[in-house]
């Protein structure tokens, strides 16, 4: 096959992996190489659905012994199945590397005849990228569900960044969405696996991140963020992904009504909250089907909740503290600390509003020098009259 | 009345106002605009004084500069430097005036951007620092032989150099020239020498390379894979990736075809 045929096939497959980031600390030094790595990351297109294209994104092949119920490359699927060859795929990327298309690699695969095998040709291509193109820059490598440990150690070796797809929140999830695949013993042990690696001279600074297809198991967004709560702690994950399940012919799971939109980006606003603000998995406000709230934003939901812990005083409260008010962020706490260091004393809603916060919420749960700013029962009402307002134009569709 | 010199760089800058703080009538004056004066004024030039000199008079006279040892004082020094490199002449403005702003109350009042000078200097700041980041992204290189890369740039500001210096460092053993359309400018990097020429006969040669180069043939097609119909976000798209940035490149008559 063409290697264009081949790129619509094996870029098409790989293109609801999530992940954009080639922010890395791990770098590779070959002497007179080319590429190089940052702590940010760098765009170098975008698609008309606004997501950023800047790692050549591709599996190594499609054809797959997996069952994955969701999974439009699965065993039993009547579709055109090709592979890329080593050569050919490392070829490719250090081209689109020297026009400055991409950022990096990110190289995903179905199980061709087997794990090993796959991973096999996954890491000869990442060898031949390292050492006969002398590539210094990004590579983020999927491991592949039960690859053994020896691929695991020499993934993290080569690659910036590794990733093992949790999926779903538990084994039992898992039963509802593979045969064959196991949560705890296929994935959740090579994450083990490579946070220790993360330690070892060639593997220092491997960073891994994790993806979960959100609403393809019955989870909830409760569960969803349980487990990701745990993963983050007990395998110093770098970032979670999620992609909303969408149902495709002729899979099991054809019938299934695809997830709600607004899951996917409450979520990540829920892994802002636990990453960056340190939340709590435990601090989340959930509907009564546990999932997040769609209709307002996660933090104010979680202010609402706790309303006996406001209002706070914006010139003397802790850092910590100044960040649980809906619309600080980190780096507008920071700058109220700069200026508190300095002596300089909010003192009006503006001046909050020059420095970052954004006061059409933050107003209601803080004082400045005493001084409430806001009615809570102001925001409240809005908000149900909000909710009505929704309720109502639903009820007139029908 | 005297004129107090300096160069678009930050040192020369901090000098300056320091200088200026010890003469009692003075005008700041950034070297660039010399000759638009009408009157001739003495003159001091800031460069001509070292740094060490004119701490230690200030100190004399006004105390301590704290913010000397502040540890963010190498990235306000860094932020000067970027904000020279803004393409409106009144960045000189917004410069002189933080550098009296952190002198009167401190650096971090200034970086915290609780004034609507720092808050200025910051925007021309953040505007320099987006130029150069879309144009590492969104430049495009054709190589023209095993050791030659001829790409295409379009900067809003005096940015072209540190964009090629960024592609020095990442193709380090090629010769690199990039074509800035809308100055009608080529910075080159050869036989490590960098120098600014002009830009005809380099991009014709690139234009027909890339013509016919299988490789961006293979890159359009990989990325109209990359698009998913079902979540098209025109107004996140355009935030991202605004037209002024769309410069000639494939990806913009793909956007144009599926945004229009
Ligand atoms: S292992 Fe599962 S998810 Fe991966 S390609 Fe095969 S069927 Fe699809």
């Amino acid at each position: 096959m063409e290697i264009t045929e081949k790129l619509k096939i094996l870029g098409n497959a790989a293109k609801y992996d999530i992940c954009a980031s080639t922010a890395t600390n791990k770098k590779h030094d070959i002497s007179g190489g080319i590429g190089e790595v940052f702590q940010h990351t760098i765009c170098h297109s975008f698609t008309p659905d606004g997501r950023c294209v800047n790692l050549l994104k591709v599996l190594m092949s499609n054809e797959c012994q997996g069952d994955c119920f969701y999974c439009p490359s699965r065993s039993t699927m009547d579709i055109p199945r090709t592979s890329f060859t080593p050569e050919e795929l490392s070829k490719l990327f250090i081209e689109f590397f020297k026009r400055n298309f991409v950022e990096g690699l990110f190289l995903s695969s179905g199980i061709k005849f087997n794990t090993s095998q796959t991973m096999e040709d996954m890491l000869k291509t990442c060898e031949i990228i390292r050492y006969s193109y002398q590539y210094n820059g990004y590579i983020h490598m999927k491991i592949l569900p039960n690859s053994p440990y020896s691929y695991v150690e020499r993934a993290c070796q080569l690659a910036n960044r590794v990733s093992i797809n949790a999926e779903v929140p538990s084994q039992e999830h898992m039963g509802k969405i593979s045969k064959f695949k196991h949560w705890e013993r296929d994935i959740l042990q090579r994450m083990d696996w490579i946070k220790n690696l993360s330690d070892k001279k060639n593997s220092k600074n491997i960073s891994q991140s994790t993806q979960f297809i959100v609403g393809a198991a019955s989870e909830n967004d409760n569960s969803i963020i349980q487990a990701m709560n745990r993963l983050y702690k007990t395998y110093s994950l770098t970032r979670t992904y999620f992609s909303t399940f969408v149902p495709i012919k002729d899979t099991p799971l054809e019938n299934q009504p695809a997830a709600e939109s607004t899951r996917e980006g409450k979520l990540y606003q829920a892994d802002f909250l636990l990453r960056i603000y340190k939340f709590k998995a435990s601090d989340f406000v959930f509907n009564t089907n546990g999932n997040l709230p769609s209709d307002i934003d996660v933090k104010l939901a979680i202010s609402l909740h706790n309303l006996q812990d406001f209002p706070k005083e914006v010139n003397n409260c802790s850092y910590s503290d100044l960040i649980k008010i809906p619309g600080i962020g980190p780096l507008t706490a920071q700058r109220i600390m700069t200026l508190r260091k300095n002596n300089i004393k909010i003192d009006s809603l503006a001046q909050l509003k020059k420095i970052g916060a954004q006061i059409k919420n933050a107003q209601f749960f803080l004082t400045i020098n005493g001084r409430l700013q806001g009615n809570i029962t102001f925001l409240l009402s809005k908000i149900e009259l909000e909710r009505e307002r929704k309720h109502y134009k639903q009820l007139t569709l029908f | 009345m005297q004129q107090i010199l300096y160069s678009p760089h930050a040192s020369s800058v901090i000098k300056a106002v320091l200088l200026a703080r010890l003469t009692d009538d003075y005008e700041l004056k950034n070297k660039d605009h010399e000759e638009d004066c009408l009157f001739d004024y003495p003159q001091i030039d800031a460069d001509s004084i070292s740094s060490k000199d004119i701490y230690q008079k200030y100190r004399q006279q006004f105390g301590e500069i704290i913010w000397l040892k502040d540890t963010n004082f190498s990235i306000f020094k860094q932020q000067i430097n970027m904000v020279f490199r803004h393409s409106k002449p009144d960045k000189h403005i917004f410069i002189e005036g933080v550098v009296k702003e952190s002198l009167d109350n401190s650096l971090q009042f200034v970086l915290a951007k609780a004034t609507d000078l720092s808050r200025k200097f910051n925007n021309y700041y953040n505007s320099v620092a987006s130029d150069i980041h879309a144009n590492k992204g969104f430049c495009r290189l054709q190589p023209v032989d095993s050791a030659f890369l001829i790409g295409k740039i379009n900067t809003e500001h005096n940015t072209g150099d540190l964009i090629l210096r960024y592609f020095i460092q990442r193709f380090p053993q090629y010769k690199i020239a990039l074509i800035d359309k809308r100055k009608n400018l080529a910075f080159v990097f050869d036989l490590y020498q960098l120098s600014i020429t002009s830009p005809d006969n380099l991009e014709k040669a690139s234009t027909i390379m890339s013509e016919n180069d299988i490789y961006t043939q293979y890159w359009h097609t990989y990325f109209e894979t990359q698009y998913i119909p079902e979540k098209k976000n025109t107004k996140l798209a355009l935030k991202h990736f605004p037209k002024k940035r769309w410069n000639d490149m494939f990806e913009a008559d793909f956007l144009r075809k599926h945004l229009e």
